[in-house]
């Protein structure tokens, strides 16, 4: 290994601190307050502000910038001033405190001190420790998915007339990003899915939904944890009190079908009414992806993804006969490539023995990952974010940009990317991409 | 200037993502090391419209290593394999908070890397939980710049653009009428265009105070300031070229080459005065954190005058401490820069629409992220920074501010 390679970038270097806000926008009436000097702001909301068009981001932060005589003085004092008036002007209904790696070093008491602040302002305030030395974003925005879950009252069971004619199911761990017209989508065609199942979909951690709306989660009689939930299915069975269904992301059609089989068994749906609802919506959807292979079979896609999202991307490549040479996981903390050959098999599907995967690389590896600018190109195509590839030779491949950030593609029409409605849209999405006429 | 720092028009940035930002624009053969825990490489940038990060390494410094004193030789090894196998022409090193609290002394291990590799090594010591103002970081990074720029004969009638670029139809009327353009020198150039710096007589700024430091620096090497305005609107655009021509071509007729864009573009504000005359503006200062020296000069009032000459009754938002202090720290500092105008202040940008309500506002002129919630007051938004420079850019410039007045139905 290179000696440079650890003091080099990752693609996406975000830590947790960035992930917390990510989760905090995420709720719509949730606030961050970022106990750190001045320089931190730009950390958060900066750096969504071209990613989601659909919503600012600006009036769900705060933050106390701390000076250097605070720190030698009293370290919590600006902590204190700052959340009520904080709270005063913003009027949140939940507060979510995180530090800096340097406030932290101090090791102040600020989970009692935020404890405090709760019974002052009257709302949840909650200390979320080591975001800022957490992995990746992904560990953070899991933190404020596991803070929320842990606030539901799970101890009630649900309602029996909900729990038996259609019962209700909460997903957690969904990583919605921005408040625009793909997240709406996804989150319908989840909706579908269950409804399929004759149930009913709840509040989901997260999709934009309000602070006491989540609260509902306690009606729930299956918790379905998505990939992005910051806890694994033992432990979100031990704080929910409820059955968990552990399932991948629906992206293509095997792990759609994969999601339909795992959700229904733990809902006690027959198999054969599972496998009639994967007929019909496969019956649909498998014509339209036959018609694509027309186009993408054999061309060579390279897919720059977090592990869950390219094991999804990974089966719906396949399915339209594409060739996947790359595989960049851009995550730390999802798992690597165990974790997505794992994906991949749960849905029935493999990885080829020429897809190439290399996990978190750096900035520096990735920007060669494509060959000298120029060159005859290693791929086709490539699914990827928008990351600092500018002037190497992924800058040239036709693209899909998908996940976080998304800074070039924005949705005003609801077009999904999960579900069979999904597997489709993407499928002209790569069409739009291959062919580069809109 | 102390006025100015009371006030505290623009917002503060701490030295690492100030000079980070700006080094990060500014396409050249060099790196910058983060001294500090991951999460201060997130001050960047990241996809394709922000290039630059990829000259960016950081030194990853854990709790333990803090804890336990070695976070030095983690950045002795970060420059050694910086230097090997990069080799750049110099190394920029940005302490952090962390590196601040535990009291790293960077001085001794730059040297020794810089004697080691032979490359040029440098501390941008100041980072840490110490606010700076923007306008501070403009200055020390311009500085920085010129620092580099070899001596040279300056060509007769030549200038530099500092802070500002009035845009391609501005730059071929003043080549026209004789002004040489050595350089503009605003952030996100390359390093080789502020290493042509000394060639020039002028520096052109549209703030003095913003650039103090590098001012006094290009004095010391011969280059002259000259504080000009912004050309945007008509008023302002005869106001630059009558400073610029009067200083750098004195006698010359200029009629040639300006009196047609500049009667056109007079008419267009006299047509547009017909709609906007009294209309009630809100002209938002202290929200934007670009690091712009254009929306920092002259604390954000370089573009007042494009709503002053067509009549609006302007009226200053300023986003900062509402305490009695400052607003008068506030006022002395805008009259000082000659603008009366009255003013409201607000102490979130949450209560910005209310602002807008409470006093009457039917358009306002303010940063675009304040966008949703003037939206949702039904007041119209001119988003800062969108106006056109010169005489050409006028007719544009109110189109665009008429038809962010129609949503409210107010006059077209």
């Amino acid at each position: 290994m290179s000696g440079l390679r650890r003091f080099s970038l990752a693609p996406l270097p975000h830590t947790g601190l960035f992930g917390v806000f990510l989760g905090v926008h995420a709720v719509g009436d949730a606030l961050h307050v970022l106990h750190t000097g001045v320089g931190c702001k730009g950390k958060t909301q900066r750096q969504l502000v071209d990613h989601d068009l659909g919503r600012e981001a600006h009036p769900q932060v705060g933050w106390t910038e701390l000076a250097e005589e605070d720190l030698i003085r009293d370290v919590a004092a600006r902590l204190r001033e700052a959340v009520p008036d904080l709270q005063r002007r913003r009027r949140a209904a939940a507060l979510f405190v995180t530090a800096s790696a340097a406030v932290e070093l101090t090791s102040t008491d600020l989970a009692a001190e935020t404890a405090r602040l709760q019974a002052e302002v009257g709302v949840p305030v909650v200390w979320l420790p080591g975001v800022a030395t957490a992995p990746d974003l992904y560990a953070g925005y899991g933190a404020v998915v596991r803070a929320l879950v842990e606030r539901v009252d799970w101890h009630r069971p649900p309602a029996d007339r909900e729990a038996t004619t259609h019962p209700l199911v909460s997903l957690v761990g969904y990583l919605f990003h921005r408040y625009e017209h793909e997240q709406t989508a996804n989150l319908a065609e989840m909706s579908r899915l269950v409804e399929g199942l004759g149930a009913r979909l709840g509040p989901t951690f997260l999709a934009g939904e309000s602070f006491d709306t989540l609260q509902r989660a306690q009606s729930a009689r299956l918790v379905v944890r998505l990939p992005y939930a910051g806890v694994d299915a033992d432990d979100l069975g031990v704080l929910t009190s409820r059955p968990v269904c552990a399932a991948g992301l629906p992206l293509g059609l095997r792990a759609t079908g994969a999601w339909l089989r795992g959700v229904g068994a733990a809902l006690g749906v027959a198999s054969g009414r599972v496998e009639a609802l994967v007929s019909a919506r496969e019956e649909r959807a498998a014509p339209r992806l036959s018609f694509a292979r027309r186009c993408l079979g054999g061309q060579r896609l390279a897919i720059l993804a977090d592990t869950p999202l390219a094991a999804g991307w990974v089966l719906l490549a396949q399915e339209l006969g594409l060739d996947i040479p790359l595989v960049a996981l851009l995550d730390r903390s999802l798992g690597g490539e165990a974790s997505l050959r794992a994906q991949v098999a749960a849905a029935g599907g493999a990885l080829s023995p020429g897809t190439r995967v290399v996990e978190s690389p750096t900035l520096l590896e990735l920007r060669d990952l494509a060959g000298a600018p120029g060159a005859a190109a290693a791929f086709d195509l490539v699914v990827r974010p928008d990351l600092s590839l500018a002037d190497t030779a992924w800058a040239d491949l036709p693209t899909l940009e998908t996940g976080f950030p998304a800074t070039h593609k924005h949705f005003v029409f609801p077009l999904p990317e999960l579900g069979y409605n999904g597997a489709v849209a993407l499928a002209q999405r790569l069409l739009d991409a291959v062919g580069g006429r809109y | 200037m102390e006025a100015r720092q009371q006030a505290k028009l623009n917002q503060v940035v701490c030295t690492l993502e100030g000079m980070a930002t700006l080094l990060q624009r500014t396409p050249g053969d060099f790196a910058v090391v983060i001294h500090g825990d991951p999460d201060c490489a997130n001050v960047l940038m990241h996809g394709m419209d922000h290039p630059g990060a990829h000259r960016f390494f950081c030194t990853h410094l854990t709790p333990d290593e803090a804890v336990a004193g070695r976070t030095l030789p983690v950045l002795r090894d970060c420059l050694d394999a910086l230097c090997e196998e990069l080799a750049p022409e110099v190394v920029f090193v940005l302490g952090t908070c962390l590196s601040t609290l535990v009291g790293d002394d960077v001085d001794p291990v730059i040297r020794a890397a810089s004697a080691r590799h032979g490359v040029r090594v440098v501390d941008l010591a100041g980072a840490g939980m110490r606010f700076v103002s923007q306008a501070a970081v403009v200055d020390r990074f311009a500085r920085l710049m010129a620092g580099a720029a070899p001596a040279a004969v300056p060509a007769p009638r030549s200038v530099n653009l500092v802070g500002f670029d009035p845009g391609r139809e501005v730059r071929q009327q003043l080549a026209e009428l004789g002004v040489v353009i050595n350089a503009v020198l605003d952030p996100g150039v390359p390093v080789t265009e502020w290493q042509r710096l000394c060639a020039a007589r002028w520096n052109l700024v549209l703030d003095r105070v913003l650039f103090a430091g590098f001012l006094s620096d290009c004095s010391d090497r011969g280059i002259e300031p000259l504080e000009v305005a912004y050309p945007v609107g008509a008023g302002s655009t005869d106001a630059f070229f009558d400073r610029v021509l009067a200083a750098v071509c004195p006698g010359v007729d200029s009629d040639a080459v300006l009196a047609g864009p500049r009667e056109a573009a007079h008419r267009e504000v006299a047509t547009g005065l017909e709609s906007t005359r009294g209309v009630r503006l809100g002209y938002n200062l202290g929200s934007k954190k670009d690091l712009s020296p254009r929306t920092l000069a002259r604390e954000g009032l370089a573009e007042v005058s494009v709503f002053e000459e067509l009549g609006f009754e302007v009226l200053l938002l300023v986003q900062g401490d509402d305490r009695p202090a400052r607003v008068a720290a506030v006022r002395e500092t805008l009259t000082a820069l000659g603008c009366e105008a009255p003013l409201a202040v607000f102490s979130d940008t949450v209560f910005y629409a209310d602002l807008c309500g409470d006093q009457r506002v039917e358009v306002t002129y303010a940063s675009d992220h304040l966008r949703d919630l003037v939206a949702g007051a039904g007041v119209g938004l001119v988003e800062q920074g969108v106006l056109r420079p010169g005489y050409g850019g006028v007719a544009g410039n109110v189109r665009r501010i008429l038809a962010a007045m129609k949503p409210r139905g107010g006059r077209p």
